[in-house]
């Protein structure tokens, strides 16, 4: 049974509070540093847990433990996503939380256990045990001020585990006590687990983790970075250790540096194939506030639901879907295995899994969906419906994009944007991948990308801040009588496809720079290039271009398939028996 | 909804008011040498000073009843509103070390406040009627009506703790603020003078005015409910009105603006807590 479950929980915290008051706007102005005052401590966290089952929760100081923890605890609310849980929790987290230096022992005891939901009678029954744990003896009298840490961790892990709870929550506490009080209270957590107890441990113990824990997660940047058996998940902790820095060459390889960015069953479009245990019946679009569309606006909030039934029982399954466009480019497919979801059991009957995208990138055009309900290990279907649904997503868009990024000219006010008679017809540099050409009357100079950081990079990581700095030089001479030109720079895929370009009025001469910012840009791994071009709308024709000549990668903790990772939580109601 | 589970978990939970109701009072007096004591002595000397200041030195008139009396029936009702307001005002801030930790209603940290000032309060109401009787004064027939005057001012007291505490994480000037006003409240109320002489010193309206503060009610009801004050010569500013159904409207529309108000910060207070 699952008892803790977690759905795209994030949570944020402020580093400097007057920020808060600066309006959106103003935090992302403010150049790169600290963009805005808040930061997400943990973000995109997808966990569940059963019954019985002991967690081990590793990562490195300042991953996010504490702050999972204490989300699962019930002290922190989530700043987003689904926080449910079906048990008693009793937590032991910050050594002595609760306690009060100035009282005794004695009545810390009631002082703690009241606040964990004890009531009185409770508590004076089980005292005797609670101090015979603790070995306090008679300095239960003496005020809590002059114990030693080691006694207030003994004190506090003595009132957590006298307490009701089907979860127990310890986070770094064992390590205070001397090796007689941890065999204890291993043994002790050893009784737990033998009588069907869950408990969730993080520590950098980790023998502690090998020893207990039927399951393990990786923490990294606030984000879920692996999970799985301890020894394989214990091993990439000491490969991310060695590192001093995530982005330092070497960890670069943990990191996943492809994704699928074709369909590769083109032909196939419009087939279903599948066992039939599970079958897709069809699919519905909600826009925001929960109404039937048709048509998709870019930059929406919207949820796809694919209705299915179940036929025969199915175990370990787990659900699809993904976007392509026409012409059979893999936009986005996630699906709830890559996301760390756990659903075992479908029994017969009627249900629908749900993708709530935060935030639809994809540019204006007609797409397709797949949907799946796969197997535990995506090696058949139960039933596989390629490409069989139409969708046309409709918005204000240059035409000919893939996606609808956020992005934003440094030191520019709207009055630069470009009417669309003067956009850069792009079939010029059709066949021109490659190359780049300049004229008399202007040329483009150096083409960097910089990091989040603000320094410069050639390596990326989905969802941090991205920019791209462009030099160029437009003649003197040719910018007389009120004339201006369109700077257009565009982001490909390096196989060619189109992803997202951006234009901004020049009407000044001479040497300059341009940047563009992405703030979160969120291609998903892969080889990018990049294209700037100067548009002479007068002359019809660029007057000097580099078209995707400058590449760079985007690489990404977390496997994904397609081009663009869109924020989205998944939701479902499956079957759950009883009388048919 | 979220009421009724608020509602679910006080009843679960009342051990827990308790506690750290007790905890307030022990970290208060455990120490000094006079104990629970300071309970009882200082309501008791404020009045006393008041008393010397007042009516010996600038001769204040009391009406009916000795001075002594007329303040001690004011002063100790104000100083269990005013130490449950000023204490529950950094209740939530100075919990920090279990706000983020554990889970529980976090509304009860300032209710436990006026739950420790309200235990203060009731010791000195019974040594408020020795003094009655050691003055040789009646105790009023209506005496019997003392706890729902009680329950009118400690839900004006939950209220308006639930309001500051939770503003005060955010806007840490609450609560020098919340010093000058009640400061200015205790003034604005028939304490240290008495009512008959505020009317005829001042303009009608401004009485009229004056008369639909809560607290003056309340102060009212506290002398009529104790001592039978306003029994014999009510003046005529003083109605049912007034005196019974401004308190009880505004205690209950504090009380729930108070709750509304906490369980919207209540989110925030993770963010503010430790900055």
């Amino acid at each position: 049974m699952q008892i803790v479950k977690l759905n795209n929980v994030g949570r944020k915290f402020h580093k400097f509070i007057n920020i808060d008051d600066l309006s959106e706007d103003r935090r992302i102005k403010g150049s790169g540093i600290s963009r805005d005052g808040a930061f997400w401590a943990l973000r995109n966290i997808y966990m569940s847990i059963d019954n019985g089952e002991i967690i081990g929760i590793i990562g490195r100081n300042g991953s996010g433990k504490t702050t999972l923890l204490n989300i699962i605890a019930g002290g922190l609310p989530a700043s987003e996503g689904e926080v449910v849980v079906n048990a008693r929790i009793s937590a032991l987290l910050t050594l002595g939380a609760g306690f009060q230096e100035e009282f005794t022992g004695r009545e810390n005891i009631y002082l703690n256990a009241s606040l964990l939901g004890i009531n009185r009678q409770e508590i004076e029954h089980r005292f005797g045990d609670i101090v015979g744990f603790s070995e306090l003896g008679d300095f239960i009298n003496a005020p809590l001020g002059s114990y030693s840490s080691g006694m207030k961790m003994r004190l506090g892990f003595s009132v957590a585990i006298h307490n009701d709870f089907d979860i127990l929550i310890s986070d770094e506490i064992l390590g205070v006590g001397d090796a007689y009080f941890q065999k204890k209270c291993f043994e002790r957590m050893m009784d737990f687990k033998r009588q069907g107890k869950s408990m969730i441990i993080a520590t950098q113990d980790m023998a502690t983790i090998k020893r207990f824990c039927d399951r393990a997660f990786l923490l990294e940047d606030g984000k879920i970075f692996s999970t799985g058996s301890p020894e394989e998940i214990i091993e990439q902790y000491q490969m991310l250790l060695n590192k001093k820095k995530v982005l330092s060459e070497g960890s670069r390889s943990l990191m996943v540096t492809q994704t699928k960015r074709w369909a590769t069953d083109m032909q196939e479009w419009g087939k279903r194939e599948g066992t039939k245990e599970a079958f897709i019946k069809d699919f519905v679009v909600f826009d925001r506030w929960g109404r039937k569309i048709d048509k998709i606006q870019s930059r929406s909030k919207i949820t796809v639901r694919v209705n299915f039934s179940v036929n025969e029982e199915v175990d370990n399954f787990h659900f699809g879907l993904a976007i392509f466009r026409e012409d059979g480019v893999y936009c986005y497919g996630p699906n709830t295995q890559i996301d760390g979801l756990a659903l075992e059991h479908m029994y017969k009957g009627d249900g629908y899994f749900e993708l709530k995208y935060n935030d639809f990138l994809i540019a204006p055009g007609v797409y397709y969906l797949s949907a799946a309900i796969w197997d535990k290990d995506e090696t058949f279907a139960y039933d596989y419906h390629k490409g069989r649904h139409k969708i046309e997503v409709v918005g204000n868009s240059v035409s000919g994009q893939l996606l609808n990024l956020q992005s934003k000219w440094d030191n520019s006010s709207f009055l630069t944007n470009p009417d669309k008679k003067d956009y850069p017809a792009l079939e010029n540099l059709n066949d021109k991948w490659e190359t780049q050409s300049s004229t008399e009357m202007a040329a483009i100079g150096s083409i960097v990308c910089l990091n989040n950081y603000d320094s410069q990079d050639n390596i990326f990581v989905t969802g941090r801040d991205f920019k791209i700095k462009a030099n160029f030089n437009i003649v003197k001479s040719s910018c007389e009588d009120n004339k201006f030109f369109t700077l257009w720079i565009g982001l490909y895929r390096s196989d060619g496809i189109y992803c997202h370009g951006c234009m901004k009025k020049i009407t000044s001469c001479g040497e300059q720079s341009e940047a563009l910012s992405y703030p979160r840009l969120r291609l998903l791994p892969g080889g990018y290039r990049v294209s700037v071009g100067i548009w002479d709308s007068k002359a019809n024709r660029f007057i000097a271009y580099s078209h995707g000549i400058n590449s760079f990668n985007m690489i990404s903790e977390s496997r994904d398939y397609g081009t663009v990772f869109m924020e989205h939580s998944w939701n479902w109601i499956i079957p759950k028996g009883g009388k048919p | 909804m979220s009421a009724w589970v608020d509602m679910k978990n006080f009843f679960k939970y009342r051990g827990l008011i308790y506690e750290l109701a007790v905890r307030d009072m022990k970290l208060r007096y455990r120490r000094p040498f006079f104990g629970f004591l300071w309970l009882l002595i200082l309501p008791f000397c404020t009045a006393f000073i008041y008393k010397v200041l007042f009516s010996d030195f600038m001769h204040v008139t009391s009406g009916e009843y000795p001075f002594f009396i007329h303040l001690i029936t004011a002063i100790l009702p104000w100083s269990y509103f005013s130490s449950s307001i000023q204490g529950s005002v950094k209740s939530v801030l100075d919990s920090r070390n279990i706000i983020n930790q554990i889970s529980f209603p976090k509304y009860l940290l300032p209710v436990s406040t006026v739950f420790a000032s309200l235990i203060n309060f009731l010791p000195g109401i019974l040594v408020l009627l020795g003094f009655l009787i050691a003055f040789h004064i009646k105790i009023s027939m209506l005496i019997f009506l003392l706890p729902v005057v009680i329950l009118i001012q400690t839900c004006m007291a939950v209220g308006l703790s639930l309001l500051v505490a939770s503003l005060q994480v955010i806007y840490r000037d609450v609560e020098y603020v919340l010093q000058i006003v009640m400061m200015a409240l205790l003034f604005l109320t028939p304490a240290v003078y008495t009512l008959e002489e505020l009317i005829n010193k001042t303009t009608a309206s401004f009485a009229a005015g004056y008369m639909l503060n809560p607290l003056v009610g309340i102060t009212n009801l506290y002398r009529i409910v104790i001592i039978g004050g306003y029994t014999h010569s009510m003046p005529k500013e003083i109605n049912f009105m007034n005196t019974l159904i401004v308190p009880s409207v505004f205690s209950a529309a504090i009380l729930i603006i108070g709750y509304i108000v906490f369980n919207k910060y209540e989110r925030k207070f993770s963010d503010y807590i430790n900055v």
